[in-house]
């Protein structure tokens, strides 16, 4: 008689915001975001690859050969101590990348614990807690971050210290922002019918907060988390080029503009590359957010 | 109006300690500044002196009181890398630049936006319409003081119609490529944000019927359609401020201008901390006024609104 038993199958929460299944494929369909896409997947194999494939290394200085121009055997140029402008490029991508995404993941943690106990408790914690983010926004951002990093900034330090530094500053100023949209997700989530099943069925506070309000939450979270790295990425550009940033000779974008400026008359290449490699990569993020808003989420699609 | 004036004014005060308490801390947690000031080349007959001259050889909680006090004065402290300078004076050497920078960047945004907007909402989806959509998504990705050298790469060293940087009172020359490439920041957003407005107003009752009674074309678009766009616009400057402060940073760092940021930017060089701190006091303060002063202007700009 088992199998006579009535097959529910999959059962799909009653009024809960499920992505249309084929996502991917209106993201695809939008020229702009395969672009996008076509773009990072550049600079990521860019980054990775620095080791092997950057034609030199990213201190290495080649005498007699300082300012030459893009050619055949400085494809990008040198800078004013002879180094070659695309390996360090190559290098500097590692830099903007892993703390763009990082400081995103510190931003994005932060913001659902915050967001998701202010929405679904309210009362007290809500107050709470959403006092103390509107008094982190009431900061300038990035200057908030300026602060933390010229507090940490020690001579010498290593690169990965200098990095794990900018991930923290920049994750502690971008994380108001996630915690309000998620806040303001778990709002309208928590009154809905399968949040009061969930309950009815003796689920616990953290079941229902992390199965069942925070995975409806999730296509927000994508959308914001991919617009998020892009600003983490100027801002990061924004901290080294003040000399904040990783630790020289060690290259970054924002540092390699630094180096530039005094040198613009005679090598504008030292300006363009390891700007246009910013503005690509900050605009890519931003396009791949905004096709992405438009495959997960048919609300806000235009 | 006057019960929300005060209640907005409270609200400001956990901000501006929490931005007090914030400074101090940093200051504490960056180690011994007596020590990396003085070097190796002391006596401690002479640290001690210069700790108390600093007013560093007294307990923590009663620093933090003076601190406060101090702060609640109107006294930022002294300089370490410069000896002993007041923060105060650096600050006020650069006020003038900073402020005349930061004016001309909302204003070279809000007049370019507002006329790409328009131009763009006359026609949707025409040339300007497309190009400033494209513009608004580039510039949004890009960084101010990255704009700035390009700038700089362009009209003063290639074309030489332009100072390359630095700063003379009273020329303004000095003043145009930094205000154009820290305006870029918003002029993007206001002129998204005015267009979209513009369109919704021109669908509007009121403008149908002004169009009936006869109004111009250009009428119904400055005089009635255009007013609806003034509050939000003034909404992104607030909200845009922050951005507009930390882009002044950057931008008097390219461009040379001897003004709060550039003070700023060169403390973070030095490592001389109660400048940095200073600095992002001042800025905070500002920041916090400025978005007063945008929140109360509401009901000036819109009658409609009325705080209770």
């Amino acid at each position: 008689m088992a199998d006579e038993r009535l097959d529910t199958g999959t059962v799909r929460p009653v009024g809960a915001l499920q992505p249309r299944p084929e996502w991917w494929r209106i993201l695809l369909r939008n020229p702009r975001s395969i672009a996008a896409l076509g773009v990072l997947v550049v600079m990521f194999m860019l980054a990775l690859t620095a080791d092997t494939a950057s034609p030199y290394g990213y201190k290495e200085q080649h005498r007699g050969n300082e300012h030459a121009a893009p050619g055949a055997q400085f494809r990008l140029g040198t800078d004013d101590l002879g180094r070659d402008v695309l390996s360090r490029v190559m290098y500097g991508a590692r830099v903007s990348l892993v703390v763009g995404l990082c400081a995103t993941l510190v931003a994005l943690t932060v913001g659902v614990i915050v967001g998701l106990l202010s929405g679904y408790f309210g009362g007290w914690p809500d107050h709470v807690l959403m006092r103390f983010t509107d008094t982190v926004a009431a900061f300038p951002s990035l200057l908030l971050a300026v602060a933390i990093t010229a507090v940490y900034d020690r001579p010498n330090q290593e690169t990965w210290e200098k990095m794990v530094i900018l991930v923290i500053a920049l994750g502690v100023v971008g994380w108001t922002s996630m915690a309000r949209v998620i806040r303001a997700q778990v709002l309208s989530l928590r009154e809905q019918d399968f949040v009061a099943a969930a309950q009815a069925l003796g689920s616990g506070h953290r079941r229902i907060m992390f199965r069942h309000i925070l995975l409806n939450c999730i296509s927000p979270i994508v959308v914001l988390a991919t617009l998020s790295v892009g600003g983490n990425i100027l801002g990061e550009a924004g901290l080294s080029f003040l000399g904040l940033g990783v630790q020289a000779p060690f290259p970054s974008w924002g540092g390699m503009l630094t180096d530039a400026l005094s040198h613009m008359r005679k090598a504008w290449w030292m300006v363009v590359f390891p700007g246009g490699c910013i503005v690509m990569t900050v605009l890519s993020f931003n396009l791949l957010g905004d096709g992405l808003r438009d495959a997960l989420d048919p609300r806000t699609a235009k | 109006m006057w019960t929300y004036v005060f209640r907005r004014l409270l609200q400001t005060v956990p901000v501006l300690v929490g931005v007090a308490l914030i400074a101090f801390v940093f200051s504490e947690l960056s180690g011994d500044p007596i020590r990396a000031m003085l070097g190796q080349h002391t006596t401690p007959e002479i640290e001690a002196k210069v700790r108390a001259y600093y007013g560093l050889d007294k307990p923590r909680s009663e620093r933090f009181l003076n601190y406060l006090g101090n702060l609640a004065c109107g006294d930022l402290g002294l300089s370490i890398e410069k000896h002993g300078m007041p923060v105060n004076e650096i600050i006020a050497g650069g006020m003038h630049v900073t402020f005349l920078l930061t004016m001309g960047a909302i204003l070279f945004a809000v007049l370019m936006g507002v006329s790409l907007g328009i131009a763009s909402a006359r026609r949707p989806n025409g040339i300007v319409d497309y190009g400033s959509s494209a513009v608004a998504a580039v510039g949004v990705s890009f960084p101010a003081f990255l704009l700035g050298m390009l700038l700089m790469l362009l009209f003063a060293v290639q074309l030489g119609w332009l100072p390359v940087g630095g700063y003379e009172r009273g020329q303004l020359k000095y003043l145009i490529l930094p205000c154009l490439s820290l305006g870029m920041i918003s002029t993007a957003s206001i002129a998204r944000l005015t267009r979209n407005c513009i369109m919704e107003a021109l669908n509007q009752d009121y403008v149908r019927s002004g169009r009936a009674k006869g109004l111009g074309e250009w009428q119904a678009l400055l005089g009635h359609a255009l007013p609806n766009a003034l509050v939000p616009i003034i909404t992104i400057i607030g909200a845009d401020f922050g951005s507009l402060l930390t882009g002044a940073v950057l931008t008097e760092t390219v461009f040379a201008l001897p003004g709060i940021g550039l003070q700023m930017a060169n403390a973070i060089f030095a490592r001389d901390l109660p400048v940095v701190m200073g600095c992002c006091v001042v800025m905070a303060l500002v920041f916090v006024t400025v978005n007063l002063l945008v929140d109360l202007s509401y009901a000036f700009l819109d009658p409609r609104i009325r705080y209770g």
